[in-house]
This record gives structure tokens, C-alpha cells and sequence, in this order.
């Protein structure tokens, strides 16, 4: 099921006018599965592609009085989460003792599920109230993770929800919008992620705009599943 | 054992192959005396991949090759090396040494004898 990532991925990139992949056409599973392969069990189609080049983003984030009286188009920060658990692959399971390896390091948990659960508190929103999700997951199983660890399914349910159709194209939840890691490109640490949700949250993300989104959750990450960031926007003020 | 120069962790050392900074194994004063100790142990294969892509011209000649976790006795993991023939999850493996592309002489695993 990680491989219908992939596929699901490159068809929000298709239409995304600067993904890397948008000129490639659609994937099928069975083109992930004969894709070469890079390091076992992933193959080419499994992993992020070069960011497209060409891009840049900033985010401006100032007091909610400044932002009510002085922009007309807002976007609200109702939650956020920070986690980081480690820096170099060869730490990943030096963990112990902390969120999330209390008992001792494992495969199955990163920082982001300890960032999102931060960030729903926060917010008083829950999964099913995000209207679309971002991630900056690098291969196809890490999305797997990462639909997980957003809380959108139990542990260890990540590939029978995108078996159901949690994340298809058609009537799942909008997951990796501008074609994720996999099919739009590797944007710095997610920033871009981030700004995909502004957009859509205002109605602007053509050809790919989410109906009458008013929530979405991003998940922005650095190093090899290390520190990651969670935030969740909102169209209207929630908190 | 290698005749290649034994490295002197002591002091903790930034490994580079070619222009690539591993930063996979990075000994330093306090886990020193655990790489020594590793050459005694027997340890056990936890996860792994098999690289087919090598990430820069050092390694374009060791395509493929195989590295991932061994889970110690004790608790304790390493990301490393494996070498010689299949390996499978849960595979006891033994510690052995081989001057890597990083130019060191560094630890590696293999399946223990049965």
C-alpha cells in the first residue's frame, strides 16, 4: 500500500503547476513496483523527487490584533507542535526515556506523532476536523507513518487506510495536495507545505482546490525523520 | 584483522567519503570504549536495505551492499555494515573489520556460524 502513495501523490501533482513530476503523467502501483531499485525495499517511485527550483516562500506571522486590522486575507495558527528526537540516522534508536520512546527506542514512532498531538491540544480540533493534510515525508512508507502519527488512523493502520481509499484522489482526505515529497519535489524542510495549506484555505490553490476547506495540518520535518514541526491552520479564528 | 591503521576515535572524528559527511558513525570520547567492546559481543540484525543507489562516487564501486540496525544483547543498537551473503530480520551476527570507503578501518557484520 505504500506504493499507492505514490500513485495518489502524482495525481494531486498533476495538477500542480510547478510539481517536478506534473509533465510525467499518472503512475500506476504497478509502475512503482517496476521502478529500480534504490535501496531495499524502496524503489525510485517510493522516494522524493528534486524539488522543481524556481521556489521560494515566506511566511509572515504577526499579533491576531495586527493581522485582524491590517490584513485583509487571514490565516490562523490554532495549534502547533514541536518534537525532536534525534539527528543522525545512526542515533534513531538511541532514544530513551522521552516522548516518544518512554519505554526505549522503536522504528514505528518518530517525533511527529508527539508534534501533532501538541498541536491538536492546542487547537481543540481533531483529525477528522482537518479538511486536508500536508506532509513532508521523503518516501512513500514514511507517508504511511505520517498518516499515522497525524492521527488520521491506529498505529500500524497507515496501509489498510489507504487501501480503503483514506487518502484517494476521489472522496479520500486530501492528502499531500501539491503531489508531496514523491511527485512535487523535496521543498526545504516543508515551508511550502505550509503555504499549499494558506492557499487552499483561501480558495486559491487552482485546479487542485480542496471545496470549502476551513482546517487543514501540516507536517514539517528535518534530518532523517528527526525534528519535526506540526501545525494546524484554520480559515476562521478556533481558538 | 586488517594490517590498515587502526583510527583513533578518542578525540571523535567528522568521517567524509569523497564529498559526502556520513555522519553515520560518529565515536567520540564517551562511546569509545563501546566501539572496543563491540569486537566481544554477539549481536543480533534488527532491520536492514540493500543499497543499489550509492550515494556518491565513493561508493559507486560497493553497489549493492547492505546496512541497517543490529540490536546488542544488551539493549544497545548500531546502524552499520553487513557483509558477506544473505542476511535476514533477527539473523545473530558477529562483528568483523574492513577498511570501508571512508578510507578507516571500521566494524562490520556477518551471519554467525550456525
Amino acid at each position: 500500500m505504500a506504493a499507492q502513495v505514490a500513485v495518489e501523490n502524482r495525481r494531486w501533482a498533476l495538477h500542480h503547476p510547478h510539481a517536478a513530476m506534473r509533465h510525467k503523467g499518472p503512475i500506476t502501483v504497478q509502475d512503482v513496483l517496476a521502478s529500480k531499485m534504490i535501496a531495499s525495499p524502496l524503489r525510485m517511485l517510493d522516494c522524493a523527487v528534486w524539488y522543481p527550483g524556481g521556489i521560494a516562500t515566506a511566511v509572515v506571522l504577526t499579533r491576531a490584533d495586527l493581522a485582524t486590522s491590517r490584513h485583509a486575507e487571514r490565516t490562523w495558527l490554532a495549534g502547533f507542535g514541536q518534537c525532536n528526537t534525534h539527528e543522525w540516522v545512526g542515533e534513531r534508536m538511541g532514544g530513551w526515556g522521552y516522548a516518544p520512546f518512554e519505554d526505549g527506542p522503536d522504528l514505528i514512532q518518530t517525533g511527529a506523532g508527539v508534534a501533532a498531538k501538541q498541536a491538536y491540544a492546542m487547537s481543540g480540533l481533531k483529525p477528522a476536523e482537518m479538511d486536508l493534510a500536508e506532509t513532508s515525508a521523503p518516501f512513500s512508507y514514511a507517508n504511511l507513518m505520517m498518516l499515522e502519527e497525524m492521527g488520521f488512523c491506529p498505529r500500524g493502520e497507515g496501509g489498510r487506510f489507504v487501501a480503503d481509499g483514506g487518502i484517494a484522489y476521489d472522496g479520500g482526505l486530501p492528502f499531500n495536495t501539491i503531489g508531496g515529497y514523491l511527485s512535487f519535489g523535496q521543498v526545504a524542510q516543508g515551508l511550502y507545505n505550509l503555504k499549499e495549506v494558506v492557499d487552499q484555505l483561501h480558495g486559491r490553490a487552482e485546479g487542485r482546490q480542496v471545496a470549502d476547506a476551513q482546517a487543514g495540518i501540516v507536517h514539517m520535518h528535518g534530518g532523517p525523520l528527526a525534528c519535526h514541526s506540526v501545525v494546524i491552520l484554520t480559515k476562521e479564528k478556533v481558538t | 584483522m586488517s594490517d590498515a591503521p587502526v583510527t583513533d576515535w578518542s578525540r571523535g572524528l567528522e568521517l567524509k567519503a569523497g564529498d559526502w559527511f556520513i555522519g553515520l558513525y560518529q565515536p567520540s570520547p564517551e562511546t569509545n570504549g563501546f566501539w572496543e567492546g563491540v569486537t566481544q559481543r554477539e549481536l543480533r540484525l534488527n532491520s536492514f536495505s540493500e543499497v543499489h543507489r550509492a550515494p556518491s562516487a565513493a561508493f559507486a564501486g560497493s553497489t549493492p551492499y547492505v546496512v541497517g540496525l543490529v540490536r546488542l544483547e544488551e539493549g544497545v543498537h548500531l546502524f552499520t555494515r553487513f557483509e558477506g551473503g544473505p542476511v535476514a530480520i533477527d539473523t545473530k551476527v558477529t562483528v568483523d573489520f574492513r577498511v570501508l570507503e571512508l578510507g578507516k578501518l571500521m566494524p562490520v557484520f556477518r551471519v554467525a556460524d550456525a
